[in-house]
């Protein structure tokens, strides 16, 4: 098992879609990359677990189709005045674009960035560590197939115990990709898995 | 002696009651959702009008007042409730229109390009869900009368702002990305309305049909000429001016967003219930549809797209093609209403076919003012030929295309080229997504198909929604 270096990411976003190697980051921003992972940023669309008339929630058993509720936080566009360019961002300026999370609850978000990845390489989603340091944990189900695309689904939790505004467009998680070991016989691209192509967090589908 | 002074309190009560009701039901509203500002701005424009009504009313009923000011009080609120009466329904639509419940993208898309277009002055398209299954520009015409009026007995009544417009979409299409490109089309009705064409023609339309009526001697056959010369001069005013603001709307749309706009009118007309013959006929509120796309097919020729869209869609394009060749002079069409001339078919027939030609000579007139407005706006065409190829095969790999490359160069393509190769990859290219989409055993092809026909359009309004937060940013 290898960590993709920044080198080989940048060599693979610059394939061909049709290259079973290659990776996609859109939209992409250069300055997000690491040594050996990329930076990805906190997206428009929430999903909360609003209080709820569902007495219980069966998996399996029960369309929880709704649940959580979707919630939409506009980026770049909440806000009537705009912040002149190399001003600091004052508090409430882009109110509409941030996002409290109470302590010990939990939302599912999704990243910013729309990912595909290649068919040799699995992906693990972690917390950046200043998140960290505040008691933000975004991942509970990191792991990403090959070949899978959509944006990633987090699942932020505040672990600590006082709120925390969690604001959208701002890095919050790091992809690290990891190359599949032995020979691997890339045929064909395919794109499988209810979640496949998600641009938003969707609700859960389970299937018996 | 009737008690007005107590008509007055009690009329008054029930005025702050609805007054009341209905702020709070804006203010429920706000607290769960998240609006656009363009509907922030209009619901706040609600309550202040709300506020005014309310603060009036309570200074009036506070007041004892002799029976000849009760009588003038009561019409007040006359005034006041059918003001109430407008601004009850366009408080409902608007609490409705979250950004989960307005086709978001290109509603920010739609108010970015309307800036750009009317440049210095402000825009501010307000997108509202509907119940009809129709698009339409709300007319705000009796609203700003009223609020004048309003205005002119409450003291701190707001003025409708004038860069507001309302357009309006059906409700279920929310999530839908590419037949809501329509709203360009109602976007090109507000253009319509700040250029002044609509006075210039009424005019025109007056003057030319007095010539008409005295050189072909309508009214020497008529049995009560006054009469009718004043509703057929309402009859062809209304019908030509509805026809002209069509007709500027579509050449408006087709140049600002090329084919994806006639393509969703297409796509349109298959959801929309209809039962008269459309095609050829020019209705009370529409020119006939082949006219429509006569003139579609003239301004996407002149905007270089013939090549793209008989190679994308070579049905589309026949058909473009044969209405492009039908001429008015030539009966190639025919008006489905009925004037008021006494039923004297001749003079109905004679008349039909001077509106016809008069209306051509009214399209000429409205495609260079078409131009003027768009000036200083790119054709989208130079944008989609750079990036199409790259737009497409994104598609076809499931992906959202905000960012694509072409040999090694990063490129961001405008939401125009994203709704353009979107709708000819819905119309042509879906079957190379679907063939690398594996699906569970027991979905059905249709359901599979219809589930990506979904993420299509999750993905184009991914991509133009990354394109504004990229615009924002700076980065483009």
């Amino acid at each position: 098992m290898s960590v993709l270096s920044k080198k080989e990411i940048k060599r693979r976003l610059e394939l061909r879609l049709d290259d079973l190697e290659s990776i996609v980051i859109t939209p992409r921003l250069d300055e997000k990359f690491d040594q050996d992972s990329v930076d990805l940023r906190l997206g428009c669309y929430f999903r909360v677990p609003a209080v709820s008339t569902i007495e219980c929630v069966k998996p399996y058993q029960d369309t929880v189709e709704h649940y959580p509720e979707l919630v939409h936080k506009p980026y770049g566009r909440g806000r009537k005045k705009r912040v002149k360019k190399g001003a600091k961002e004052r508090e409430g300026d882009n109110a509409e674009s941030t996002i409290i999370l109470q302590p010990h609850h939990a939302v599912l978000a999704s990243t910013l960035e729309y990912i595909k990845m290649p068919g040799d390489v699995s992906g693990e989603i972690l917390t950046k560590s200043s998140w960290a340091r505040i008691f933000i944990s975004i991942a509970s189900a990191p792991w990403i197939h090959p070949f899978y695309r959509g944006c990633l689904t987090l699942e932020v939790t505040n672990l600590g115990n006082v709120p925390v505004a969690l604001p959208v467009g701002k890095p919050m998680a790091q992809l690290i990709f990891i190359k599949l070991e032995g020979q691997i016989e890339l045929k064909k691209d395919i794109i499988e898995g209810s979640y496949a192509g998600a641009v938003m967090p969707e609700a859960p589908k389970f299937k018996a | 002696m009737p008690d007005l002074e107590g008509q007055v309190k009690n009329e008054g009560i029930r005025i702050l009651r609805l007054c009341k009701d209905l702020s709070e039901f804006i203010l429920s509203g706000q607290v769960r959702k998240t609006y656009l500002y363009e509907t922030k701005d209009f619901l706040e424009y609600i309550k202040e009008s709300l506020k005014a009504i309310n603060e009036f009313v309570r200074k009036t009923i506070n007041k004892k007042m002799a029976p000849p000011l009760a009588k003038g009080k009561l019409k007040e609120f006359d005034l006041i409730r059918e003001g109430l009466s407008w601004l009850y329904i366009l408080v409902k639509e608007s609490i409705d229109s979250d950004t989960l419940s307005i086709p978001y993208s290109l509603t920010i898309f739609l108010n970015h390009t309307a800036r750009k277009l009317q440049k210095p002055s402000k825009v501010s398209l307000v997108v509202l869900g509907s119940s009809d299954l129709m698009y339409y520009k709300y007319n705000l015409g009796n609203l700003r009368k009223l609020a004048i009026n309003l205005a002119s007995i409450i003291e701190k009544y707001p003025v409708l702002p004038a860069e507001i417009g309302i357009l309006k979409f059906p409700y279920c299409a929310a999530q839908e990305i590419l037949v809501n490109c329509i709203l360009f089309h109602e976007m090109g009705h507000y253009i319509y309305e700040k250029t002044g064409l609509q006075r210039y023609f009424y005019s025109s339309i007056n003057d030319n049909l007095r010539v008409f009526i005295k050189d072909k001697k309508i009214m020497e056959k008529i049995a009560n000429p006054l009469l009718v010369q004043r509703r057929l001069f309402n009859y062809v005013a209304n019908l030509m001016l509805r026809w002209a603001d069509e007709i500027f709307a579509d050449i408006f749309a087709i140049s600002v967003l090329g084919p994806a706009f006639h393509l969703s009118y297409v796509e349109l007309e298959q959801m929309l219930p209809t039962k008269i013959e459309r095609n050829r006929n020019f209705s009370k509120t529409h020119p006939a549809n082949d006219f429509r796309f006569k003139m579609h097919a003239k301004w996407l020729t002149d905007g270089d797209w013939d090549e793209i869209i008989n190679e994308y869609t070579p049905q589309v394009f026949e058909r473009l093609k044969v209405c492009e060749k039908l001429q008015l002079e030539n009966n190639d069409f025919s008006i489905n209403c009925k004037p008021p001339l006494e039923d004297k078919q001749d003079l109905e027939d004679k008349l039909h076919k001077w509106m016809l030609q008069e209306f051509e000579k009214m399209v000429r007139k409205i495609e260079p003012v078409v131009s003027a407005e768009l000036k200083n706006f790119e054709n989208p065409f130079s944008d989609f030929k750079k990036n199409d190829s790259l737009v497409t095969a994104c598609l076809e790999h499931g992906i959202v295309p905000s960012t694509v490359y072409d040999n090694q160069q990063k490129r961001h393509p405008s939401p125009t080229t994203i709704l353009n190769s979107g709708f000819f990859f819905y119309l042509g290219g879906m079957v190379e997504l679907l063939k690398k989409v594996k699906v569970k055993r027991g979905v059905s092809r249709i359901d599979k198909r219809m589930n990506y026909e979904k993420r299509l359009n999750e993905w184009l309004a991914k991509a133009i929604e990354d394109w504004q937060i990229l615009l924002e940013e700076g980065k483009l």
